[in-house]
């Protein structure tokens, strides 16, 4: 890979509480971008669900991965290995299809901030 | 190494001291050329007691100046230099001033910030160097580019201290000048151009 400057940061733990809508994982840092290197997800929705990563581009919703399948009630676990590193130039959001208030999708990802 | 050589400031690579003893060290403050004799020095490794903790910072906001003098305060008698670099142990952007005011590693649109990417480019922080002659009051400002509040915000602190002769101090407006009436000298900026 190339050669950047780069820290590795996590996000807050973000429970998705509504279907199919935008919800902020990680707000990137002033002047910086980011890959994703590690994701944690936990299926506590009750359905097999899907999540989605991606970026919201001028308030439109713009997927950058495909769907990731959770089981219920299991967890999913990707490593940078597993992860094709898209750079985010932009805040990172997921949508979950499944996820309800009470039964939410948890989501924790580590990344590295590129400065 | 030849006695006497002539260094000049802030080599690239690993921190190496700016004169020995008995050597001429000039350094730029106040608009002169501040020169001294070395009559002692000795290293400030990098340790916990050298860690200054500016606090805590709200997410893309900056800390305000804060005075250095807990951690770096020098003594007035014999007059003292430090030369120092520093590296931010939290996700910050550190700027530095001699005083309350005068800001370092400045273009005349910019002002650069050392990171937590400062070290991965320049792994000796030879570019962080700065020199620091008796108590002029060293300030930081930290920013926090984050998009969370840092609940502390340190910075790392190392390198040498001189004590300095106070009978062998000459100011000169021009370094040929100090180096004519000097002989050998080390000349290394502190602040104030």
């Amino acid at each position: 890979m190339e050669k950047v400057t780069s820290i590795r940061k996590t996000s807050q733990l973000v429970l998705i509480a509504a279907a199919a809508t935008d919800t902020l994982i990680y707000t990137l840092s002033q002047g910086r971008t980011a890959r994703i290197k590690k994701i944690m997800l936990m299926n506590n929705t009750g359905v097999n669900d899907t999540v989605i990563f991606g970026e919201v581009i001028a308030a439109a919703w713009t997927p950058r991965m495909p769907a990731i399948y959770v089981l219920t009630p299991f967890d999913e676990q990707l490593h940078e290995w597993q992860i094709p590193q898209y750079e985010f130039c932009s805040d990172i959001y997921a949508r979950s299809a499944g996820a309800g208030v009470g039964t939410t999708m948890d989501v924790l990802i580590e990344v590295e901030e590129i400065g | 190494m030849l006695a006497n050589e002539e260094r000049y400031y802030s080599k690239p690579g690993p921190i190496a001291p700016l004169a020995l003893v008995d050597e001429w060290l000039a350094i730029w403050l106040m608009t002169q050329w501040q020169c001294y004799k070395v009559m002692h020095y000795e290293p400030i490794p990098r340790s916990r007691q050298f860690v200054f903790d500016f606090g805590a910072v709200g997410a893309g906001l900056w800390s305000g100046s804060i005075s250095t003098r807990a951690t770096l305060q020098q003594r007035q008698t014999p007059p003292e230099a430090m030369q120092i670099r520093f590296y931010p142990l939290d996700d910050i952007e550190v700027m530095f001033f001699i005083g309350n005011a005068d800001t370092r590693f400045m273009t005349a649109q910019q002002t650069a910030r050392a990171d937590l990417f400062t070290m991965q480019v320049d792994p000796f922080l030879h570019s962080t160097e700065v020199v620091v002659l008796t108590n002029s009051h060293p300030f930081i400002n930290v920013f926090n580019p984050t998009a969370v509040a840092l609940v502390q915000s340190r910075v790392q602190f190392f390198g040498y201290r001189y004590a300095l002769d106070s009978e062998s101090h000459k100011t000169f407006s021009s370094a040929a000048e100090a180096r004519k009436v000097l002989g050998p000298i080390t000349f290394a900026s502190s602040g104030g151009f």
